[in-house]
């Protein structure tokens, strides 16, 4: 296999490894931001 | 230039998102602990989404690029090293699990339970030391892209650094590692839509094909085989590989995504699937300062010699009407007629034999391998594209600020000013130490980004002041977990040998290259543990090793 092919490659699995990662990332990512927040909030509540 | 009203207000409306979140979450900040490692509740998703986005910058894709620039597809075997390094971190643990299960918040605090205060407060100082180094230039780059890409003026950019260093201020003195990691969230997202539409308009524009034939016709053989160029031999690739060791383990910023974690098992997960995203950290902004490249020299004939001139006399004044006519040009980013000149003047520095001429010459390509990239976004990126690039560059460039800062500024507070006054601080103490350290640290590295002259290409730079500490760091803590006579002196000797070896490079008249500093710094550090110890054994039963208070 020459460097070139190898680059190609590495370029195009880091494109859409990107990709697919950043989708998984912007959606499990806003239940857990959501979940923070309610324990927070939950914990402010019994602080008072 | 392309960046009209819709960009900026698409720009602005998502600082205003992030600053406004970030300060929302100040109300639930009550303790050092909710401060810095958010109470230890960071799920995976969350997790990768604020460890990636603190260590995604613009300094990130300007330094990539201009690497990719300047060693063309060789550069990304560093997105290997980091992928492989990364992946086998969070699969196994190493370090990071150990230092979880001990409930630290920064590193140098297992070296006080493990060796002394003492080393404490030398890993802290060193680390302070090396890391705002590091940090110091991040602005002034930072802020030559946004003035290229948004078309503000030149005069403006100590301007821009200065609002870009204070929105990060603003809500990460006050709101820590919460409000880090929420706005990390949304920054996350927002870089990584800015990262594919660059992505996606480079490989419409130029294309694979159009990179490849940059390479072949302007890097004179170079640029394929990562073992033949630009240093980046066997000893470049050992050194990155105990980099990125060390980077993944010991790095604060890094480092403290671990402590923040709701379990060590969580910890893994974040450090597998960031390993993921940091191959795309590294090989995209390589493959956009390729294709910057091909923008610029693809389509302009090479530079030709005048009839009955001699190479020697060529040379000269070539030398001559760059030294004129150099930064006028790039300041214009006609980087197009800049290049065929700085091609010829290396062409004939190596027919003629002229050092002078080839190291000028390669601080020439240095040059505008660091703004060749924006240039190219700004004149390929449509307008209303081009706002949510820019939203998304300017997301991961104060998502950055915000981490470092709380990183660097938790190891100055914790790490030596707390331990220096010798008593225990109140809670309420510890934050406002932590947030005055905050506004010192942005004071110093306004100051030095305008100040400092980076020596050859920032991507050496950065490795090089983060190995000052992150060698010395990762060896005190292998051995002092894994080895029982590991002693304080030999930690001392360790960190002092370590970080001497990295400086080296730094010095000018040492003529050290960047893999041999980088691995000397290994090699000392190592050597300095070890004789240290050995001349003075510690006597470190299993618990201590693994850091019992």
């Amino acid at each position: 296999m020459s460097w070139l092919v190898l680059w190609a490659i590495v370029f195009y699995a880091s494109v859409g490894s990107f990709a697919l990662v950043s989708a998984l990332v912007a959606v499990g990512g806003f239940r857990e931001v959501r979940e923070l927040f309610q324990a927070y909030a939950a914990k402010m509540r019994d602080r008072e | 230039m392309h960046f009209g009203l819709v960009d900026w207000v698409i720009t602005l409306a998502s600082l205003a998102a992030t600053v406004w979140i970030g300060l929302r979450t100040r109300r639930y900040v009550g303790r050092i602990e909710d401060y810095l490692v958010a109470n230890r509740g960071m799920g995976v998703y969350v997790g990768t989404a604020s460890l990636v986005s603190t260590e995604i910058g613009i300094i990130t894709y300007m330094y990539q690029a201009q690497f990719g620039f300047l060693a063309g597809f060789s550069a990304f075997v560093v997105g290997l090293i980091t992928i492989v390094v990364c992946f086998a971190v969070g699969r196994t643990g190493f370090v990071i699990t150990p230092l979880r299960e001990m409930q630290v918040m920064t590193v140098p605090e297992y070296l006080e339970r493990r060796y002394s205060r003492r080393v404490r407060v030398l890993a802290g100082l060193m680390m302070a030391f090396g890391g705002s180094l590091n940090l110091g230039i991040f602005p002034i780059i930072e802020a030559r892209f946004l003035t290229i890409t948004a078309g503000i003026p030149p005069r403006y950019v100590a301007g821009t650094m200065a609002v870009l260093l204070l929105i990060a201020l603003a809500y990460t003195a006050l709101g820590g590692m919460l409000s880090l990691m929420v706005t990390n969230y949304l920054q996350y997202v927002l870089l990584a839509a800015g990262t594919l539409i660059v992505t996606a308009a480079c490989l419409s524009r130029i294309g694979w094909s159009g990179m490849t034939g940059a390479v072949r016709e302007h890097m004179h053989g170079r640029g394929l085989d990562p073992f033949a160029d630009l240093g980046v031999g066997p000893a470049f690739v050992l050194w990155q590989v105990l980099l990125w060791l060390a980077f993944m383990t010991v790095w604060q910023s890094t480092a403290m995504r671990a402590f923040s974690a709701r379990d060590a098992a969580t910890g893994r997960k974040v450090f597998t699937l960031t390993s993921v995203l940091f191959l795309g950290r590294a090989v995209i902004p390589m493959a956009w300062g390729i294709a910057a490249l091909a923008f610029f020299a693809g389509p302009v004939p090479a530079a030709e010699s005048r009839p009955g001139e001699t190479p020697a006399a060529e040379m000269a004044r070539v030398d001559a009407e760059l030294a004129t006519g150099f930064r006028p040009l790039l300041e214009e980013g006609r980087l197009e007629a800049l290049l065929p000149r700085v091609e010829r003047l290396e062409a004939l520095a190596e027919a003629e034999r002229s050092e002078p001429h080839a190291q000028r010459a390669r601080a020439l390509r240095e040059e505008i391998g660091m703004v060749a990239m924006p240039w190219m976004v700004a004149g390929l990126i449509p307008s209303g594209w081009i706002g949510l690039v820019m939203a998304g560059m300017l997301a991961a460039s104060v998502s950055t600020y915000a981490g470092y800062f709380l990183g660097w500024s938790a190891v100055i507070s914790q790490d030596v000013v707390s331990p220096l006054l010798g008593r225990e601080l109140s809670e309420q103490g510890k934050l406002r130490l932590t947030r005055v350290t905050i506004v010192a640290l942005t004071a110093f590295i306004l100051v030095w980004s305008l100040v400092y002259h980076v020596p050859g290409p920032a991507y050496f730079y950065l490795q090089v002041t983060a190995n000052l500490f992150m060698a010395p760091t990762l060896l005190a803590i292998v051995l002092g977990l894994y080895w029982r006579r590991a002693s304080a002196l030999g930690a001392y000797a360790c960190f002092v040998l370590g970080a001497a070896a990295s400086l080296a490079y730094l010095i000018p008249g040492i003529d050290l290259s960047v893999g041999a500093a980088g691995n000397l710094s290994w090699g000392l550090a190592l050597l300095g543990l070890v004789a240290g110890s050995l001349l003075r054994p510690g006597r470190a039963g299993p618990a201590a090793a693994r850091g019992a208070a």
